[in-house]
């Protein structure tokens, strides 16, 4: 574990080198990146070189005792804050704050990673603002959270906020296939699949069953495009059991909308931009299918749906409701009406 | 031990506190005059200095040794506001201490008159977080508090504040500082801590940090460490995720050429060298509204932060646009940015609006039908002669009666045969929609029971549940059937014979019946044979 274990955020690991090397360590940070971006690990990866006792430009060695302890995590400088249940809580956080206000135990930097820190709830947020700002000497807080616009812009401004990009679909794939031993297809297939996000493509390439629930999809949409929304409700109903899985597909679908466009628009170059290249026969049935108008509406349409699960309606209803309107804008010829349900 | 710059560089001075001179100003002479009142409320957006200033009039109304009004630094009473354990200066974080019993000690403890200076000052924080009842436990103390006592209540959210707090106090705003102010402050940071700066960089950071001096000295710091000190353009650009201004203009190039290959490309190119899909977002928005003011401002140089040769480009770009064209990529955009916000994938969602913006001719929202009619007078106005179809086309509004016409041309146009079995049963559930978009739910309600079977010389097959025999029986009765049969006709383009079956019936007797009427078409032709059913 050293910074250039950090894949594909050279911004991230250079900044954070550079300020451990150079003493230049902020109180606060926060790491922003979808799930499986690798803001867990950086902060691993952070922690140790705050501890380590090799030189400056070294850190983090990996070999010193305090960098061995961080790695099994019982370093007693290091603690973690998770959501107890929901949220983090106000208690949470004053617990925190009166932890915060004892020396370290052992010399070097006392580490607070609030991991999830996007579900501390409203209060729990102002009530750290204070202790963010101005913590005792030594003192060094890691943020982590899925998106930066949960938390509050009071929040944000007292931190170093570096957000992680998607990766290029070229330097994942680099990346899995030194670490990886996976055919060659497989790997190229999986760091296109996963939008930039390493975790994502180490999780297909290490399951099975995230190609199974491609094809399922892809069956389920296409059933859906070609009008036949009653049996799709009825695929639906057996798969999508729930909200994790329903939002699974809501990506998909987007995502394979997003190619038909880009089938549709960059020609013969199509093949570099693609996502889903494998699946080019079905993409050219749906291009054949669908005017823009109809693509249009039907982006609307799960666009609409990602909103009425956001707020609590039921899967199966917001399904249904979708699959069905799909159909209907597929079947109605060349006049979409992509009203709202 | 390295202290983050916003910390290191709070304001010690009262002409230090940036952009707030109508504030300072009230306050010092205030101070002059001996006339400060015991509470006061500043409220404003995060890094605006309330804070600061709640410290330093704290500092200067107890100072021995005031400068011109300022707080000294040097005096036993600075120095331990300074280090935070002055005995007389309170700094209460009311997040974390809201209770009401936090508020009834702070009661107990303002009996006691100073110990050093003049003043016992509390500062309260984050005011809005205290509870209901504290606030009201507060109200009689902070209307006629001893007269040594100083109460300063600071917060971000004046609204969450009962009316009977804010009418006890002096309210103090404070606004947003200006771009141009934060430069040069951000300019005297770097040349004391001996920071290689760009001024361009420093604009850049200027503008991102929204007006908040406290995230324009955060992101600076965050750059100083990425650059080893030295803070040009690229590194402020690589810290923030901002693409170059060249990428918008590009970008917006390719949208008025209605060039969506392009503009795909570009978003790719964009993603690969890693800058923030959501700051794109924001900064098309901002170019638009930018091309906007080209159009409508005459004197646009004074409301656009830009170089003058960015401005000529903003300008000539903006003559090829229309302005109904911008004002519905800025419709488009500011929905999307919203979008953009929940999805851990804005990648798609730009991906797809980008697309969106290129198609003007398929957009029917108001704005992208304003923009084509803009369009279209444009054209007339420049005397293009209009070419004026004979036959409106296919896709335009279905009148009934043109629809029907089209139905009884078709059958002769196109031979029955190119209608293959396979083909019409995938346009089956088409048939059904398209009943109920005629309005003709009963037929559809019988017929959505029916499964097509096989359609073989002119004859459908429809198959019904045993359970579903009425529904056989009702699309039996003539009338019924002749109905279902001439709109069959009208929607496949053939003309259609209907036959129901029930489930479990044996087909063997249809088969042979089948083979006959095969037969007969194969003597005579398909057009002169029609099978009767006898009842």
């Amino acid at each position: 574990m050293s910074f250039d274990s950090i894949v594909g955020q050279p911004v991230i690991a250079e900044s954070l080198r550079n300020a451990v090397a150079g003493r230049m360590v902020a109180n606060g940070y926060l790491f922003c990146g979808p799930k499986g971006c690798g803001k867990k690990h950086t902060a691993f990866v952070f922690a140790q070189a705050l501890n380590c006792k090799a030189a400056p430009s070294m850190r983090p060695c990996g070999q010193c005792s305090t960098c061995m302890r961080v790695k099994n995590s019982n370093h007693p400088n290091i603690e973690y804050i998770r959501p107890t249940g929901q949220s983090i809580k106000i208690k949470q956080i004053r617990q925190l704050i009166s932890e915060v206000s004892k020396k370290p135990y052992e010399e070097g930097y006392k580490v607070i990673v609030v991991e999830e820190a996007e579900k501390m709830t409203h209060d729990a947020q102002d009530a750290f603002l204070k202790t963010l700002e101005e913590p005792p000497q030594n003192t060094v807080f890691l943020l982590l959270a899925e998106n930066q616009y949960a938390i509050l812009p009071t929040i944000l401004s007292r931190c170093q906020v570096f957000q992680f990009k998607p990766v290029d679909s070229r330097a994942i794939e680099a990346y899995l296939a030194k670490a990886f031993s996976y055919p060659e297809t497989k790997i190229k297939l999986a760091s296109k699949y996963a939008n930039g996000i390493i975790g994502r493509a180490v999780e297909i390439l290490e399951g099975e069953q995230c190609f199974e629930a491609r094809d399922f999809h892809i069956r389920l949409l296409d059933a859906a495009i070609k009008g036949h929304g009653q049996e799709a409700c009825g695929m639906a109903t057996e798969k999508i059991l729930d909200r994790a899985e329903a939002e699974g597909f809501l990506a998909f679908a987007l995502e394979w909308l997003r190619d038909l466009l880009v089938y549709r628009e960059t020609g013969s170059l199509r093949e570099q931009y693609l996502v889903n290249t494998d699946k080019a026969d079905m993409l050219s049935s749906h291009d054949e299918a669908l005017t823009d108008g109809k693509i249009i509406s039907i982006m609307e349409i799960i666009k609409n749906t990602l909103n009425y699960m956001r707020f609590n309606v039921s899967i199966k209803n917001s399904m249904d409701s979708m699959l069905l309107n799909i159909a209907e804008v597929c079947l109605n010829n060349g006049k979409n009406s992509g009203r709202p349900v | 031990m390295y202290t983050a710059l916003y910390r290191k560089w709070r304001p010690q001075l009262f002409e230090d506190v940036c952009g707030q001179n109508q504030i300072t100003v009230t306050l010092k002479n205030e101070l002059k005059n001996n006339k400060l009142t015991h509470a006061y409320l500043f409220c404003g957006t995060r890094g605006t200095g309330k804070t600061t200033t709640a410290k330093l009039l704290a500092k200067a109304a107890n100072c021995r040794n005031p400068q011109e009004h300022n707080p000294c630094n040097a005096c036993e009473s600075c120095v331990s506001i300074n280090e935070g354990n002055s005995i007389d200066v309170y700094e209460i974080d009311a997040a974390s201490n809201r209770g009401i019993d936090d508020i009834r000690n702070l009661r107990e403890a303002i009996k006691f008159t100073p110990t050093m200076g003049r003043y016992k000052v509390y500062i309260i924080d984050e005011v809005h977080m205290l509870t209901n009842e504290a606030f009201n436990a507060l109200l009689k103390t902070l209307e006629e508090p001893p007269e040594y006592v100083l109460f300063i209540l600071a917060t971000t959210e004046p609204h969450k504040l009962p009316a009977t707090i804010l009418s006890r106090c002096q309210r103090f705003d404070f606004k947003r500082i200006g771009v141009e102010e934060i430069t040069a402050r951000l300019q005297r940071v770097c040349s004391t801590e001996e920071l290689t700066a760009d001024e361009n960089a420093l604009r850049l950071i200027a503008r991102n940090a929204d007006g908040a001096m406290r995230d324009a000295l955060s992101i600076l710091d965050q750059c100083a460490v990425y650059g080893n000190k030295q803070i040009t353009v690229e590194a402020a650009l690589d810290v923030l995720g901002i693409a170059n201004n060249e990428y918008l203009f590009k970008a917006a190039d390719a949208i008025h050429r209605a060039d969506a290959g392009a503009a795909i490309l570009l978003v790719d190119e964009l993603a690969s060298c890693g800058k923030d899909m959501n700051q794109f977002i924001k900064d098309m928005l901002v170019h638009y509204r930018n091309l906007l003011m080209t159009k409508v401002v005459e004197r646009c140089e004074e409301i656009i932060d830009m170089s003058v040769e960015g401005i000529a480009q903003l300008k000539k770009q903006a003559a090829e646009y229309s302005k109904e064209n911008i004002i519905r990529c800025i419709r488009l955009l500011s929905e999307l940015e919203n979008e953009a916000k929940w999805t851990s994938n804005s990648k798609i969602l730009l991906e797809i609006a980008i697309v969106r913006l290129c198609k003007l001719e398929s957009d029917e929202s108001l704005e992208g039908l304003m923009a084509r009619l803009a369009k279209l007078e444009a054209a007339l106005a420049g005397g293009i002669p209009m070419a004026v179809l004979p036959e409106a086309r296919e896709s335009g509004s279905p009148a009934p009666a043109r629809k029907e016409k089209a139905a009884e041309a078709k059958p002769k146009a196109s031979p029955p045969a190119q209608l293959s079995d396979t083909n019409f049963m995938e346009k089956w559930s088409g048939f059904i929609q398209e009943l109920k978009s005629k309005g003709k739910i009963k037929l559809r309600t019988y017929l959505a029971l029916a499964k097509p079977v096989r359609f073989e010389g002119g004859v459908l097959a429809l198959q019904f549940e045993n359970g579903d025999a009425h529904c056989k029986e009702a699309i039996e009765t003539p009338a019924n059937k002749s109905d279902v049969e001439a709109l069959a006709a009208v929607y496949f383009g053939t003309k259609v014979r209907i036959r129901c079956l029930l489930e479990n019936e044996p087909q063997a007797a249809d088969d042979v019946e089948n083979d006959i009427v095969a037969a007969a078409i194969g003597l005579v032709g398909q057009d002169n044979v029609e099978v009767v059913e006898e009842a």
